[in-house]
């Protein structure tokens, strides 16, 4: 019988095992390095669109592209995932991690398989950016990293269940799982639906740059692509409602009125988040038009539905722990009564309003078959996505970091104050990024284009000043939020090298 | 969950309806965008 090594952390009464703590300190400062390389890149790209400034000539706008999307919406949101699912089951259930060795598998084909991808983009073998649509085509060893990091997040996933099954046998918790474990589970359920998608894509995609196969399907790649990137941000929903459960129970001691009705949002998002993918291919003419109305119009709908549980179910819960602290005066005496000094607290907030107000309601009204026509392709559709990932996800991860800092490193954090004013400035410069995205699409600029004008193409396309100016604001808040973010970055790196030692 | 009528969540219900204001009027807002592009009759 092997034994293992617990702590005791003195501020949750959580018992930590050893291996899980480890494994979780390297997803997660691997996926700070991610955030830090997509941030850089992303900055760069800001000022390429800001026309004014144009920093990038046009190879190295899309290469950098190509590597944002990559670093940001797959590595960096995805090492952290592993990290939560870690968290919340070997720490929350109070367990022992199933199969460590099983986790560093996961770490060492995730890392290798994302540093193959960078590598491959940075030396030009593949400007395909990150839909890579066939038929452009990639080196094929860009292909196979995607596959391996396919492959090492599955295992997290399995790993994730395992340890799930040794705390139920070895009786660490009684009833039910605890709403954050279950919000990751049903994010791992729908990783695993989406990791498969983008082996079943990429495997023959890869063989087909290789030249081992003589011709893909544009069409069937396209749809399938989209059950991997699509999806994987549905992972990070999942992931991110689990983290605001937590962060409201660590911030105020927040528990949901009504438990039951969350875990039945989770559970719909399970079941129909998926379908939501389809809204990527609202303007392709290979399916039809019922198809793509009963997908993006009804079904889809199931999904926002959980989201609007959610969006109502955390601030009440967050409103009932301060009123039972004693603030509750009128309707908002609870608000202003709120920690915000708290990074982790403020984090919460920004992360609901930038998610649910900028990133939801644009969404589903973008998502609407109708009105995409007039959205497809412009730069409304990255303004709606930098508020749902962005200001949303990646703040609620970030928000989290300030709790995975003392309670997982053991290290207190260096300069509160700085930490405390960090979240406004990437909340805050991210929010008002997305809303200039969307106010200069709204205009008709087109995404991923280093030339708007189209200056060197067939007929030129001339905006008025209103873009111009949409276009400064979205440079000028991209910078604000970059400062945030390296404040983040910065933070966290000092506070592991710095940060005075918690002893458990 | 037992509530006190004090601790009932009024504030975040008067936040969520402002949610939904937003939504209604965004929604009718691109509708009329899509009405002045794409003429019917």
């Amino acid at each position: 019988m092997s034994s293992w090594n617990y702590r005791t952390c003195p501020t949750t009464g959580f018992k930590i095992h050893d291996k899980a703590e480890t494994l979780i300190q390297f997803n997660a400062v691997t996926s700070i390095v991610f955030l830090l390389v997509g941030g850089i890149v992303g900055l760069t790209l800001a000022l390429t669109r800001w026309q004014a400034v144009h920093l990038l000539n046009d190879e190295w706008f899309y290469r950098f592209l190509s590597l944002h999307g990559i670093a940001m919406l797959v590595a960096w949101i995805i090492f952290f995932e592993m990290a939560v699912l870690y968290f919340a089951s070997a720490v929350i259930l109070n367990t022992r991690l199933a199969a460590p060795w099983v986790g560093w598998l996961q770490y060492l084909l995730m890392l290798g398989g994302g540093a193959l991808v960078a590598v491959m983009i940075l030396t030009g073998n593949a400007d395909v950016m990150f839909t890579s649509y066939v038929p452009l085509k990639a080196h094929h060893l860009y292909y196979l990293g995607i596959i391996v990091f396919a492959v090492g997040a599955i295992l997290g996933c399995v790993v994730f269940f395992a340890t799930l099954i040794v705390a139920k046998h070895e009786k660490t918790y009684t009833g039910s799982l605890p709403l954050v474990t279950f919000g990751a589970a049903a994010a791992a359920i729908i990783a695993i639906i989406t990791l498969s998608c983008g082996a079943i894509v990429f495997i023959p995609t890869w063989l087909w740059a290789a030249g081992i196969i003589p011709v893909m399907d544009s069409e069937v790649y396209r749809l399938l692509f989209w059950g991997f990137g699509h999806s994987s941000q549905q992972i990070n929903v999942c992931a991110m409602v689990s983290i605001w459960y937590l962060l409201g129970t660590l911030t105020v001691g927040a528990v949901p009125v009504n438990e039951k009705v969350c875990r039945t949002a989770f559970v719909l998002y399970i079941l129909f988040i998926n379908i939501a993918s389809e809204h990527h291919l609202l303007v392709d003419p290979g399916l039809s038009a019922a198809h793509k109305s009963w997908n993006t119009g009804y079904f889809m709908h199931l999904a926002v539905l959980a989201s609007m549980i959610h969006a109502f179910s955390v601030p009440a819960a967050t409103e009932v722990a301060l009123r039972k602290q004693g603030h509750t005066r009128g309707a908002f005496e609870w608000l202003k009564k709120a920690p915000w000094g708290n990074p982790a607290f403020s984090s919460l907030v920004l992360s609901l309003i930038g998610f649910g107000f900028l990133g939801g309601i644009t969404g589903v009204i973008y998502g609407t078959e109708q009105i995409n026509i007039i959205a497809h392709n412009n730069l409304r559709i990255p303004g709606h996505f930098h508020a749902t990932v962005v200001a949303g996800t990646t703040m609620a991860f970030m928000g989290a970091t300030w709790y995975v800092l003392p309670l997982i490193f053991r290290r207190q954090v260096v300069a509160p104050g700085l930490a405390s004013l960090q979240p406004w400035l990437f909340g805050g410069g991210m929010m008002v990024f997305s809303t200039a995205m969307m106010f200069a699409g709204g205009f008709g600029v087109s995404r991923r284009s280093w030339d708007m004008n189209g200056v060197d193409g067939p007929f030129q396309v001339n905006f008025g000043p209103i873009v111009d100016l949409s276009l400064a604001v979205m440079g000028i808040s991209a910078v604000v939020a970059a400062l945030g973010g390296a404040l983040f970055c910065l933070l966290a790196v000092a506070t592991l090298l710095f940060g005075k030692k918690i002893n458990a | 969950m037992d509530l006190k009528p004090e601790e009932h969540p009024k504030g975040s219900f008067i936040l969520i309806m402002i949610f939904f204001a937003t939504f209604v009027l965004f929604y009718l807002l691109n509708w009329k965008y899509l009405s002045e592009l794409w003429l019917v009759g």
